[in-house]
């Protein structure tokens, strides 16, 4: 889980992103080591497609090249970080809606798309292994049929382990607003699986 | 239809419970809602319910793609290469600022040269200079002495 506090005083990535601000690539490499498992996990979750995954992560990656000199301590390095990806995937899922609704080109059939994820090898039972993919499966399809805001919310809640009052900085949103969220996210997610039996 | 019958708990309650569920209650609103668990079995079940709903949601971990950091660094100094090194934030504001001042001097320089466009409209130079027709049809009389029509030839 993502280590709670806002000061930023003891945060070990302040450094390295000034170093980065100055044009310093063997810094920018330390921080990307740091935190790209994070940032392409919350972008396979959040997007839930592999490929467009990997293009975000490294958009995002990009932009914290870009404005690393801008950047301003009010938090920790990671939240900063993090808002960058959910803004950058939410923006991507808000555009692909938007696609969703053109009536010319072919339209992608979501189930059809490539799984976000590569399951990993849970050993030598097969039948665990088609349970494990069944239930990433059903979690995906869930995740996916989420609005946006909620998706968000919840991925953080639940898969970054985020706290309330981390993702109300990371959104930019108060922490009744991440509750309320959460709460209405949960309401669809129960509908979801009663639909399904 | 047993699952719709749980979630007939207040609402207030159940966002109690997810906040219970989430660890975000202070341990004082903690001890108290297990109190009322442990008396309240609709209210158990309801936690029941969406602990494991919340516990049911699950996702291998996303792994590295191969490369990944490899093609970002590189996709850096592509970019930096195409930018050129960022114009400090003053040298920028202060682009901006004489962008502004020249604008505002060009359409201050273009509403003088419309004005005076305008005037020259208004305050024809050579209309004084130029005989209307009437005045050509005076003086064509006084010419011919005083005649209508077109002057008789001379015998």
């Amino acid at each position: 889980m993502a280590s709670s506090g806002s000061s930023g005083s003891d945060d070990p990535d302040r450094d390295l992103l000034a170093r980065v601000a100055a044009g310093d690539h063997r810094a920018f490499a330390e921080l990307m080591r740091r935190h790209e498992s994070r940032v392409i996990g919350l972008c396979s979750r959040l997007l839930d497609d592999r490929e467009a995954a990997r293009d975000a992560a490294q958009e995002v990656f990009l932009k914290v090249y870009r404005k690393a000199a801008g950047f301003r301590p009010r938090g920790k390095v990671y939240t900063w970080l993090y808002r960058i990806a959910v803004n950058h995937c939410l923006n991507r899922l808000r555009r692909r809606r938007i696609v969703r609704f053109l009536p010319l080109g072919e339209i992608k059939d979501p189930a059809a798309e490539e799984p976000a994820f590569e399951p990993v090898d849970e050993g030598p039972d097969p039948a665990r292994r088609l349970a494990a993919r069944r239930r990433w499966q059903a979690t995906r399809a869930r995740i996916a049929a989420l609005p946006p805001g909620q998706r968000a919310v919840l991925v953080l809640a639940r898969f970054e382990g985020l706290r309330y009052r981390q993702i109300a900085q990371v959104l930019g949103i108060s922490e009744g607003a991440v509750e309320s969220r959460l709460f209405r996210a949960m309401r669809t997610l129960e509908r979801a699986q009663e639909v399904e039996g | 239809m047993k699952r719709r019958t749980d979630r007939a708990i207040p609402a207030a309650d159940e966002r109690l419970l997810l906040r219970l569920l989430h660890g975000e209650l202070p341990p004082d609103e903690t001890a108290a809602l297990e109190r009322r668990l442990e008396g309240e079995p609709a209210l158990a079940a309801r936690y029941r319910r969406l602990a494991e709903l919340w516990h049911g949601l699950e996702l291998p971990p996303a792994a590295v793609p191969v490369d990944f950091r490899r093609d970002v660094l590189r996709a850096v100094e592509r970019r930096v290469a195409d930018d050129g090194t960022p114009a400090p934030a003053w040298l920028r504001l202060a682009a901006a600022a004489a962008l502004l001042v020249g604008l505002g001097l060009g359409v201050g320089l273009g509403r003088l040269g419309v004005a005076a466009a305008g005037e020259q409209e208004s305050w024809p130079v050579l209309v004084d200079e130029a005989p209307t027709l009437a005045e050509r049809y005076w003086q064509s009389l006084e010419a011919s002495g005083g005649r209508l029509g077109p002057e008789e030839p001379r015998r």
